[in-house]
C-alpha cells in the first residue's frame, strides 16, 4: 500500500511538471471541445493530433492524448442534455433522460450530476488502475505469444458478440478488418502482400487514414446530406449544483456505473459505449419506478455518464500491462507510444516508471481540471453549439486532411482516407458498424504475429495452444462466449437483453 | 459503379424517410468527395496555402452559398491561420508550394 502511495506521489511529481501539466490541460480542453461538437469524436481527434506530438516528450504526448479521450466523455454529455444529439457515441443514452430533464428546466442539475458522476467514476477508475495494474504486470510477464493469441481471440469474440446491431454484420466487419490488416509486409518474412507494387500499401493501410475516413469524414458526409439542424436549448442554464435529493438518488447509480464501467472497460472489444447501455438497463431494472425512465430520471444520467468515464480507465489496463489495445481509441494511443519508441507492456512499469506513473497520475489531475473547468465553462460550450455546421464541417474536413498528410507526408494517404470515407458512409447507411472493423484491423495484425510466433516456438504444432493453461483458458472463454448463448436459454436472454438495450 | 452505389443507399434512405432526400443534397456529398480527391493531387504542386484556399472557397461558396467576396476572404484567412497554427506553431509537416507557402 505504501508502495502505491509512493508511486502515486512520484507520478504526481511527473504529471505536475509544467510541460506535462500543460499537455494535460490542452488534452482535456480539446477533448471536451470535440466531445461537445457532434460529428467529431476522440478517435479522429487523437489521430489528427498524433503528428503534433512528435515534437513533445513521450510522456507529455500520451498524457495529452489520454486527456482527449476522457475529456470527450465529459463533453459528450453536454450536447446530449442540451440538444438531444449525442456529442459523442458514448453519450447516446444520456439523451434519453438528460434531454427530458432539460425540457423540465432541470438542465443545470443534469449537467452537474453528469460532471460530478464523471469525476467520481474517473477518479475511482484511476484508483483501480493503480491497484490492479502492478499485480497484473507480474502475471503479464509470464505471457508468451500463445497467451497473447488466446487473449486476442477473446477480444475478437467480444467485439462481435456484444455488438449493438446484427451479429452477422459485426462478424463480417471484423473479418473485413482482419483482411485489411494483412495488406503490407508479412510480419515474419517481410514478403509484400496485396500491395500491387504500391509503396503506400507496402507499409500496410495506415491506421490514421482508416480511422479518419471511417469515423471523421464519413460522419461529415452524412451530416452534409442530412442538413443537420441545431436546436440548442435556449433557456438559461443555471443552478448546476444538484439538490440533496438528486444526490441521494444518484449516489448508487454513480457507484454501480463506476464499477461496471471499469470492469467492462478492461475486457478487450467492449469500448466505452456498451457499458453505458448496460448501466442504463441496470438502473431501470433496479429502480422502483422503471416506467418513469425516459421522462427525466436523474439516475438515467448519473449511471451511464459514470460508466463511460470509468471505462476509459479500465481500457488503460490491457494497454499498460500487456501492450494490447482493447478498443479503437487505445489503438491510437498504442500508436503514440510506439512512435515515441516506448513499447507498452509488462516491462514498461519497470523500464519507464516515469511514464507509467506519470500517465496514471495525470488522469487524476485531468479529472480535477475537467471538473473545475467544466462547471464554469458550460456557457461557452453552449455558445459553441451555435456555430453553424456550414462553417464547422469544412474545418473538420481540413483538419482530417492535415492530420493524415502530416503523418508521413504522403498525399496517397489522403486518397486512402477518401476510400475509407466512402466505405464508412455506405456502412453507416446500411447499418454496419465501423468499430469491429477498426478493432479487428488492429488486433488482426497482432493476432497473426502471435500465432505465427507460437507456431515457430512449437515447430508448427497447434498443440502449444492447448498445453499452456492460460492460453487454453482464454480460448475456452472465447468459445464459451460464442457457444453458450446458443445452448443455455438464460445466457441467450442475457445477450439478447444487452443487444436490445444497445439497439434502442 | 461508385456513383450507382452512392445513389442506391441514398434512395433507400430517402424512401424510408418519406422521400425527404433529393438529388441536390446527394450531389453535395459527391462534390465534396470529388473536390477533396482533386485537392490531394494539387496539394503538393500548388502548396498548402493555395490549395487549401481553393478547397475552402469551394466549400463556402458552392455548398454554403456565401457571397463570393465573403467566401474568398474567409477561405484565405482560414488557410493562412491553419498554416500558421500547424506549420509555424506546432511544426506539422505541410507541403511547401512553388512560392514557399
Amino acid at each position: 500500500m505504501t508502495d502505491i502511495a509512493g508511486s502515486l506521489l512520484y507520478g504526481l511529481g511527473v504529471a505536475l511538471a509544467p510541460g506535462n501539466l500543460l499537455a494535460c490541460f490542452v488534452g482535456v480542453f480539446v477533448g471536451t471541445l470535440i466531445g461537445v461538437l457532434p460529428g467529431i469524436g476522440p478517435v479522429a481527434t487523437m489521430s489528427l493530433l498524433l503528428p503534433v506530438t512528435y515534437a513533445m516528450s513521450p510522456t507529455a504526448s500520451v498524457i495529452m492524448l489520454a486527456g482527449i479521450y476522457y475529456g470527450a466523455m465529459y463533453g459528450g454529455s453536454t450536447t446530449s442534455i442540451l440538444v438531444n444529439l449525442p456529442g459523442e457515441a458514448a453519450s447516446v443514452v444520456t439523451c434519453l433522460d438528460g434531454y427530458q430533464m432539460a425540457l423540465q428546466g432541470r438542465a443545470g442539475p443534469a449537467l452537474g450530476i453528469a460532471a460530478f458522476g464523471s469525476f467520481i467514476a474517473g477518479t475511482a477508475s484511476v484508483l483501480g488502475i493503480m491497484l490492479l495494474a502492478p499485480p497484473l504486470t507480474k502475471v503479464a510477464l509470464s505471457f508468451g505469444p500463445p497467451e497473447i493469441f488466446g487473449l486476442l481471440l477473446l477480444g475478437f469474440t467480444m467485439v462481435t458478440y456484444l455488438t449493438a446491431g446484427s451479429k452477422l454484420r459485426a462478424v463480417a466487419m471484423a473479418l473485413a478488418g482482419m483482411l485489411l490488416g494483412t495488406i503490407g509486409l508479412d510480419p515474419i518474412t517481410a514478403t509484400p502482400r496485396f500491395t500491387y507494387g504500391s509503396l503506400t500499401l507496402a507499409d500496410g493501410v495506415g491506421l490514421v487514414p482508416l480511422i479518419m475516413g471511417l469515423f471523421g469524414i464519413s460522419e461529415v458526409l452524412l451530416n452534409i446530406e442530412k442538413g443537420i439542424k441545431q436546436d440548442v436549448f435556449i433557456t438559461q442554464v443555471r443552478g448546476l449544483w444538484p439538490t440533496r435529493q438528486d444526490w441521494r438518488r444518484s449516489a448508487w447509480p454513480i457507484a454501480r456505473g463506476s464499477v461496471l464501467g471499469f470492469l467492462l472497460g478492461i475486457l478487450p472489444g467492449i469500448g466505452s459505449i456498451i457499458p453505458t447501455f448496460i448501466s442504463y438497463a441496470l438502473e431501470r431494472r433496479l429502480s422502483r419506478h422503471p416506467e418513469k425512465f425516459g421522462t427525466g430520471m436523474i439516475e438515467g444520467v448519473a449511471g451511464p455518464e459514470s460508466a463511460n468515464n470509468a471505462a476509459t480507465g479500465g481500457a488503460m489496463i490491457p494497454l499498460l500491462t500487456l501492450g494490447i489495445a482493447p478498443n479503437a481509441v487505445m489503438a491510437v494511443l498504442l500508436g503514440a507510444f510506439l512512435i515515441h519508441g516506448v513499447q507498452p507492456g509488462p516491462l514498461m512499469i519497470r523500464e519507464r516508471p516515469d511514464m507509467f506513473w506519470g500517465v496514471v497520475a495525470s488522469m487524476y489531475v485531468g479529472n480535477v481540471i475537467l471538473l473545475v473547468l467544466n462547471l464554469p465553462l458550460i456557457g461557452l460550450w453552449v455558445q459553441l453549439l451555435r456555430v453553424p455546421y456550414g462553417i464547422l464541417f469544412p474545418l473538420i474536413l481540413l483538419f482530417c486532411v492535415i492530420g493524415v498528410y502530416s503523418e508521413a507526408g504522403n498525399v496517397w494517404d489522403i486518397v486512402v482516407m477518401l476510400v475509407f470515407a466512402v466505405l464508412g458512409y455506405l456502412m453507416k447507411k446500411f447499418g454496419y458498424e465501423a468499430a469491429p472493423l477498426v478493432l479487428a484491423f488492429v488486433l488482426g495484425r497482432m493476432a497473426e504475429e502471435s500465432i505465427r510466433q507460437s507456431l515457430l516456438m512449437s515447430r508448427g504444432s497447434f498443440e502449444i495452444l492447448l498445453t499452456r493453461p492460460l492460453a487454453t483458458a482464454f480460448i475456452g472463454v472465447a468459445l464459451a462466449v460464442m457457444v453458450l448463448p446458443a445452448v443455455l436459454p438464460s445466457a441467450r436472454a442475457a445477450v439478447r437483453m444487452v443487444g436490445r438495450e444497445t439497439a434502442e | 459503379m461508385l456513383v450507382a452505389a452512392l445513389r442506391a443507399p441514398a434512395d433507400a434512405a430517402s424512401a424510408e424517410s418519406g422521400g425527404a432526400g433529393d438529388g441536390g443534397i446527394r450531389w453535395k456529398v459527391l462534390a465534396t468527395l470529388g473536390v477533396m480527391l482533386a485537392y490531394a493531387f494539387v496539394l503538393e504542386p500548388l502548396g498548402f496555402v493555395v490549395a487549401t484556399c481553393g478547397l475552402l472557397y469551394f466549400f463556402f461558396r458552392a455548398l454554403e452559398g456565401m457571397r463570393w467576396t465573403v467566401a474568398v476572404a474567409a477561405s484565405a484567412l482560414t488557410s493562412v491561420v491553419t498554416y500558421v497554427i500547424f506549420k509555424v506553431w506546432l511544426y506539422v509537416r505541410l507541403p511547401p508550394g512553388p512560392w514557399g507557402l
